[in-house]
């Protein structure tokens, strides 16, 4: 036992013990037969006896075995406790690879865990409210058969009623709320909601209930917890929202707000009606199914009632068929792309770094013949040394692992902070005991992939001893793999690099250059009368300015924020499928955003109340009905605030803008009417106020707006935003995403290199003597640089090669979020490989100079 | 050898042990060699089973008291030899004492003749 342990020698394994048990216990009786057949015993009495002597053998057997295992989990224990020692002195040893071993792991498993981190949170966790697999969203249908997300409060209703499908339904629509505690106002997110909204999702409250029929009369408000306590101070239950004081009966616990990110839902009654009415969608509709209906059941059962309104009421656009999806997978809509493939890529980082991690170990391996051999001369099992090997790279995984978790929490904390309000359901993205869990098991399977094969290999060499020779095969496969690995993640951050670039180099048709805006809304009886409304905004126009404020304008949707699309019809071609979108603005509009006015003329002095109704066009209207001849002078018809059908007015076009992208630079351009806000027959309480002062990027004009409300009525709410701020938002998650995959490519790239490096050193290292020897035959340094780099060569490009064909094929993934760019951008690929090659040659070269150095003596000395 | 004469003597729990490491203290013997002497020194009446004998020593071997090896027996037959180590000696040693000063101290009181 203890020369045993002290050579580290295999225990004995069960076998063995129980087989020597049995040959002592046969011997025994051999020998007893044999004395009593010798004082006169036959054979066959004699062995009878011997038996009957020896007594239970089987009770024997249990215990031997039994201590036997008991020996052996010690003796496991131990020796993993030697393993352990051995790794620590080696790590001490050698501390440069170490390190690196564990970063690489550190690296892969930190980025993997933090982007499950977020696919956990967003993606995959069930919403917070009770049986939530029974909430879904319902949406329309158009004629062409596509599904419209948002509803009309009449379809809805007549949908709904009395469906046995639905356990209940309500509809809700954001807006924002003016917010006043008799001193100052300020803006809050809200939604206006139906009456069963919060028992469709069952909320949690902290205090209070959801909203019951008896609230209709007087109007009431649930507000979220975090508001309650800021606003209200945790006690008081009545606030003032948009001018009138209204019963506070719930407050929602925090982390159940839904829609995220509202403060205050308030009670509304639609307007349900027939024609026209029916086709006013601003709704979303949420409904909880009845216990054993699944969505597409009721789909069909809602499709069937839906019909039957469609047939009674031919005007009604939307309603050919009802759409019911999952709640949870309509809010992460946006971005589950975006999350799928940033996941993939960390994933694909977590391979090349295990890739990494073979490849270097393989090679050390072979470094370490010498010890193995050693080792297994002293006696020490082909599995003895195997273990040793895996326990090392089980404890350089664990040693990444809790690094790599660190890194996803802090991660984590600086990613949440950064996405915070674009992404759904990020309130408070942690690692937490499942992400835990995932990271274990991601470790556990790195060490396996890192550290376990090559350690088998290992041991089987340091056993066998029979390879000679510079090349490593499977070292090589794996850090080809590397190559093309780096070349699939490269390409994608290149295709999406040039896509981002693609993107923000189109032209939105408008210039956001120092243009602050801020949505005022005239909350308040004393603004119910039109004419109050229409005397509040000119009197904001013309509030004293500082130079620098160059122009200020309004406008009902102005771009980056909402807005929506309305009936059009043209004078003689009738209704346009797509519709328009219906821009009552200013006079200053065009000049505050600086749009091209390409015909005619924009709305000057002249327009007013009393003249003529006209309307401005975009190009892409102008040349859809008009092409070549002249716009200026055709008539147009459309909602908005014109009133429904042939209540609207016909509008003269008077002049021809240039196309802008609403949402910004991933908008496609529609058809645009703009008719002036003091034609429009219904005046709204809500515009957006733009102003601009070049000179400081919209500091000055935001700060006027701010005063100039304030100065007309302080109990109105102005908090501008710079519109470039706004353009600049709608590309987030395309910005980040792009940052992150190229983050993760670079990252690739270099451990790809590292694994060059390590691939060449290892094989230049074991080739010395070779070297050496070419060397004194009169190989010149130049023969013997260029043998490392053609080594290091092929590898590189038959990785390359497999990337190229690899990443083509992957990129699939990336098809919807690629703009401006296809698939096979050769200017992509072209660049990925320069740096592909770049990046090897630098690997490659310290080697292949240790290499030339060979000095030719040391052939003769060692020899 | 059976149940030879007389009656045969329960052992205490223990004692096995100790027997057996005295039969080694002479020299390495192997698991048949204890047991014939064994018998031949209590007449039989010690009435162990052989599978017992083994039981203790494997036990004395997994305390490390005593090691064991493969060897051959004078008959050319292959069998394992049993050996006491320095440990098992020392422990050998201080149990016997205390054995020996137990069985007195019973002896003594046993035998008292009263008051």
């Amino acid at each position: 036992m203890q020369y045993r342990r002290r050579f580290h020698l295999q225990p004995r394994s069960p076998r063995d013990a129980e087989q020597d048990l049995t040959a002592e216990i046969e011997a025994h009786i051999a020998m007893r037969v044999e004395d009593l057949v010798a004082a006169g015993e036959t054979a066959e009495r004699a062995r009878e006896k011997a038996l009957a002597r020896f007594g239970d053998q089987g009770a024997l057997r249990a215990t031997v075995r039994a201590r036997d295992a008991r020996l052996r989990r010690v003796e496991f224990l131990d020796e993993l406790r030697q393993d352990a020692m051995l790794t620590w002195r080696r790590a001490r040893h050698a501390r440069g690879p170490t390190l690196l071993s564990v970063l690489t792991f550190a690296l892969g498993i930190g980025l993997t865990t933090l982007m499950f981190t977020f696919v956990d949170r967003v993606l995959m966790r069930p919403l917070p409210y009770p049986d939530a697999d029974r909430l879904v969203v319902l949406q329309g249908e158009d004629s062409a058969g596509s599904a419209v997300e948002v509803v009309s409060w009449s379809n809805w209703a007549d949908w709904t009623e009395n469906s046995r499908v639905l356990e209940s339904s309500a509809v809700h629509l954001d807006t924002r709320f003016t917010i006043s505690n008799g001193l100052a106002a300020h803006h809050e997110n809200g939604a206006l909601v139906s009456q069963d909204f919060f028992t469709v999702l069952r909320v949690p409250m902290r205090t209070g209930r959801g909203f019951v029929s008896e609230d209709e009369a007087a109007g009431a408000v649930v507000v979220s917890e975090n508001f309650w306590r800021r606003e209200l101070g945790g006690d008081r239950m009545v606030v003032n929202v948009d001018g009138s004081a209204l019963p506070v009966v719930g407050v929602v616990r925090a982390g159940f707000e839904y829609p995220q990110g509202v403060a205050v839902w308030r009670l509304t009654r639609g307007l349900r009606g027939t024609g026209l009415l029916r086709n006013n969608i601003n709704w979303t509709a949420t409904a909880r199914l009845s216990p054993d209906v699944t969505p597409a059941m009721a789909a069909a059962a809602l499709t069937t009632t839906a019909r039957g309104i469609q047939a009674a009421d031919p005007e009604s656009s939307y309603s050919y068929a009802v759409h019911a999806e999952p709640l949870q997978g309509t809010m992460v809509a946006g971005v589950r792309g975006y999350l799928r493939l940033l996941f993939a890529a960390a994933a694909m980082v977590l391979l090349l770094a295990c890739a990494n991690l073979a490849a270097l170990n393989l090679a050390r391996g072979r470094g370490r013949e010498g010890e193995m051999a050693v080792r297994s001369a002293l006696g020490a099992g082909r599995w003895r040394i195997t273990r040793q090997l895996i326990t090392e790279q089980v404890l350089l995984a664990v040693a990444g692992g809790v690094c790599g978790v660190l890194l996803a929490t802090w991660g984590a904390q600086v990613l949440s902070r950064f996405v915070a309000g674009r992404l759904p359901r990020v309130h408070e993205v942690a690692v937490d005991s499942r992400v835990i869990l995932f990271a274990v098991l991601i470790t556990a399977l790195s060490a396996l992939c890192a550290g376990v094969v090559p350690a088998l290999r290992t041991a089987s060499l340091g056993a066998a001893r029979a390879v000679k020779g510079g090349r490593s095969m499977p070292g090589r496969l794996l850090v080809a793999a590397e190559v093309a690995m780096a070349v699939v993640l490269l390409s994608a951050g290149g295709l999406l690099l040039r896509s981002y670039q693609a993107v923000v180099s189109r032209d939105v048709g408008f210039d956001p250059d120092g243009v602050a805006t801020a949505e005022v809304v005239l909350a308040g009886s004393r603004y119910n009368d039109p004419t109050v409304r229409q005397r509040f905004w000119e009197a904001l126009s013309s509030v004293p300015r500082p130079q620098d404020v160059s122009a200020v304008a309004y406008a009902n949707w102005i771009p980056t924020g909402t807005g929506g699309t309305s009936y059009l019809e043209i004078e003689g071609a009738g209704r346009d499928p797509e519709g328009a979108s219906y821009r009552a603005v200013s006079r200053e509009y065009f000049r505050v955003l600086d749009i091209d006015v390409l015909r005619g003329r924009a709305f000057n002095a002249r327009d007013g109340a009393e003249t003529q109704r006209v309307a401005v066009v975009n190009r892409l209207l102008a040349d859809r009905y008009w092409g070549n001849a002249e716009p200026i002078g055709k008539r147009i018809r459309t909602e908005g605030m014109e009133g429904y059908g042939d209540q609207a007015e016909w509008l003269t076009i008077i002049g021809v803008v240039e196309n802008i992208r609403h949402d910004g630079y991933e908008d496609d351009v529609s058809p645009q009417v703009y008719v002036l806000y003091s034609q429009v027959p219904q005046w709204t309480r809500a515009l957006h106020v733009v102003a601009k002062s070049s000179g400081d990027g919209g500091a000055a004009a935001a700060a006027w707006m701010t005063r100039a409300v304030q100065s007309l009525d302080p109990q109105i709410a102005a908090e501008p935003v710079l519109l470039a701020d706004g353009l600049r938002d709608v590309i987030s998650e395309r910005r980040l995403t792009t940052g992150l995959i190229t983050a993760f490519a670079a990252l690739a790239l270099g451990l790809a290199a590292i694994g060059i490096y390590g691939l060449l050193s290892f094989s230049v290292a074991e080739r010395t003597r070779e070297m050496a020897v070419r060397a004194a035959l009169g190989a010149d340094r130049r023969e013997l640089l260029s043998m490392v780099l053609r080594n290091g060569g092929v590898v590189v490009l038959a990785g390359a090669a497999a990337g190229v064909v690899a990443a083509h094929w992957l990129t699939k993934l990336l098809q919807s979020l690629l703009t401006g760019v296809t698939r096979g951008d050769p200017i992509t690929y072209v660049t990925v490989l320069i740096a592909v090659v770049a990046a090897a040659l630098v690997a490659s070269l310290v080697p292949a100079l240790r290499a030339s150095r060979a000095d030719p003596l040391s052939a003769l000395r060692s020899s | 050898m059976a149940k030879a004469t007389g009656e045969s003597v329960q052992l205490l729990k223990g004692t096995l042990d100790l027997i057996v490491m005295k039969t080694l203290s002479w020299g390495p013997m192997h698991g048949y060699g204890i047991a014939t002497w064994l018998e031949s020194q209590s007449g039989g009446a010690l009435g162990v089973d052989d599978s017992a004998l083994y039981q203790a020593l494997h036990r004395l071997e997994a305390k490390q008291l005593v090691d064991a090896e493969w060897g051959m027996t004078p008959t050319n037959r292959q069998a394992r030899f049993y050996r006491l180590t320095p440990v098992g000696r020392r422990h050998l040693k201080a149990e016997t004492a205390g054995w020996l000063r137990y069985a007195d101290s019973v002896r003594t009181v046993l035998t008292a003749t009263g008051r």
